[in-house]
């Protein structure tokens, strides 16, 4: 752990290569009056242009108590977080600080006290890691668009995930990270018996495995990609979504009755402890796909970041799944850095970079 | 669809209730309702509103969720142990006891994409008052009495072909014929979990 001023790192730094890195940045008080360039702005931008997440920590001496005063807090810091990731980090110019109005609660499964998000991608009809355009097979580059009917107010593609805890609930949530693009290289060493010779090799085989659950919608019905149908699983159970999508919940009639032999995948599991339909579905897809039981990719692969009040968490939505876990009664507020149409030169620049990096980092060349 | 559902004609009525409430609303569509050789019953709804328009939206998942839960009062309505003050005061409990979790839940999934996000105990009293409202609308004598020849219709067919996929159409005369003159409520309101900032976001 490295500590400075006004930036701390995670347990889980870049001595492990597959977890994600986060750092934690306190913004002082008396940053507000002036919102202008500081050290831990730069600190925050160059760590998550670079791979990683962060929390930014809205001042904890202080804290306004009113959840409008805390959300102009973090609108105006990532704000100034996104004018260096331009000025420096090759974050598109027409990307923009998206904020969403406050949760009211959280739901969980019927008669739940909390609930546990399974590993997603924030607005995933529409926002997910892709290949390259040059090393795209099937053309799922051409809109970047899993589903387009059913969606949670705005079609925007959601580049940083993020967002602001107003009201912790009952207990500190808890959020977790994973690195897709490491979870990517190994599915690819699993399937082909050899890791990629070539950066391009993962691109073109995240490529298939889109092409693969688009071909696949009207059986899995699901409108996110999965983890399982990321990391190239055939099974068309493994695309399906449950609701949430919640480790404790059911899947959706039509899932059901889509794909028949999901009633027994629901029924247990590789490892005998997954409680809940939707976290057994992902844990026979991880097995499937890693070789691992759903526990077993999250002692391998998670990072876990602990959110109080005035938090505001955020990482890169495309090249990292997250996942959570949080009380009923958890309000937060989406805070994420979007663009309205996912192309373009600086969007591909950025995501190039994206992949150049994360490739890099586990050994791969690009 | 509920899981493991012991009794036949239950399940029937069940997947009747689905078929109904969907052909009564403006905003959505079913086709049928089937039976598979495996032994589950599902009925598909389809729906094509522009999700862009805040008020279609919710009218939308308005009659999703109707859709969703009258599985289960339909169930509660032929067994007839409720009285009609009952069926407007049933209690959360009791309702997803009927409905099973599968169709709970999507109920509940397509509340939550009314806004970000209502909380649990608001999805679950929204849940509460149209599972209320589509328990009375069946409990009329001529939907019990549609609820029941559509089950029984659907129960043949899956006597006289077991190991087959079967299913109740809307398309057929025989179907059409049991419907015709039924009046349901074709909209449902929905008044816990809606917001006027339903399409768009607070800051650009």
């Amino acid at each position: 752990m490295t500590r400075s001023e006004h930036a701390t790192r995670s347990p889980h730094d870049t001595s492990d290569p597959v977890r994600i890195d986060v750092l934690t940045v306190d913004v002082p008080p008396s940053w507000f009056a002036e919102a202008g360039a500081a050290p831990w702005v730069d600190s925050a931008a160059e760590h998550l242009s670079g791979g990683g997440s962060v929390t930014i920590r809205l001042a904890r001496e202080g804290l306004p108590g009113a959840a409008a005063e805390l959300i102009s807090r973090a609108r105006a810091a990532l704000l100034a977080v996104t004018t260096v990731m331009r000025q420096e980090h090759l974050l598109p110019g027409d990307a923009y600080v998206e904020v969403d109005e406050e949760s009211y609660g959280t739901p969980t499964a019927p008669r739940g006290r909390s609930r546990f998000l399974l590993p997603h991608q924030d607005g995933a009809h529409s926002s997910f890691l892709t290949p390259r355009r040059e090393n795209d097979g099937h053309g799922v580059t051409d809109d970047r668009m899993f589903s387009n009917t059913v969606f949670f107010k705005r079609p925007s593609h959601k580049m940083y995930q993020g967002f602001l805890i107003t009201r912790p609930g009952a207990f500190p949530g808890e959020t977790y990270y994973y690195n897709l693009i490491a979870l990517l290289v190994e599915a690819y060493r699993l399937r082909f018996g050899a890791p990629p010779e070539r950066g391009a090799d993962v691109e073109r085989f995240l490529g298939d495995n889109i092409a693969r659950s688009l071909r696949l919608s009207d059986v899995h019905r699901s409108r996110y990609l999965t983890l399982g149908s990321l990391l190239g699983s055939a099974n068309p159970a493994h695309h399906v979504l449950p609701s949430g999508p919640r480790a404790e919940s059911e899947l959706w009639p039509e899932q059901y009755a889509s794909i028949p032999g999901i009633w027994g995948l629901v029924e247990g599991c590789p490892c005998g402890a997954c409680e809940g339909p939707g976290a057994r579905l992902v844990c026979h897809a991880t097995f499937e796909t890693l070789g691992l039981s759903w526990p077993g990719v999250r002692e391998r692969y998670e990072s876990t970041v602990v959110g109080e009040r005035g938090d505001l968490l955020i990482g890169n939505n495309l090249s990292q799944m997250h996942a959570a876990f949080s009380a009923r009664d958890r309000q937060i507020c989406p805070v994420c850095v979007v663009v309205d149409k996912p192309a373009g030169p600086e969007y591909e620049s950025w995501l190039a970079r994206e992949w150049e990096q994360g490739l890099a980092r586990l050994g791969v060349t690009a | 669809m509920k899981r493991e559902h012991e009794n036949a004609r239950a399940l029937a009525i069940h997947e009747a209730g689905h078929l109904l409430v969907g052909w009564a609303q403006r905003v959505v569509s079913v086709s049928a309702s089937v039976w598979s050789p495996e032994g589950f019953t599902f009925t598909e709804v389809s729906a094509d509103a522009d999700w862009t328009a805040a008020e279609e939206k919710t009218r939308s998942i308005a009659a999703q969720v109707a859709v969703a839960v009258a599985g289960g009062a339909a169930e509660l309505v032929v067994a007839g142990e409720l009285g009609v003050s009952e069926l407007a005061e049933i209690a959360l409990d009791d309702i997803l006891e009927a409905t099973g979790g599968i169709d709970f839940q999507l109920a509940q999934e397509w509340l939550a994409l009314q806004r970000h996000d209502p909380s649990q105990d608001s999805i679950e009293l929204e849940i509460v008052d149209v599972f209320r409202l589509v328990a009375v609308d069946l409990s009329g004598s001529h939907a019990t009495s549609a609820l029941g020849e559509l089950a029984d219709l659907f129960l043949s067919r899956r006597a006289a072909r077991p190991r087959e996929r079967v299913s109740v159409s809307l398309d057929e005369h025989e179907v059409r014929d049991i419907v015709a003159g039924l009046t349901l409520r074709t909209d449902y309101p929905l008044g816990r979990t809606t917001t006027p900032n339903i399409t768009e976001v607070t800051t650009r």
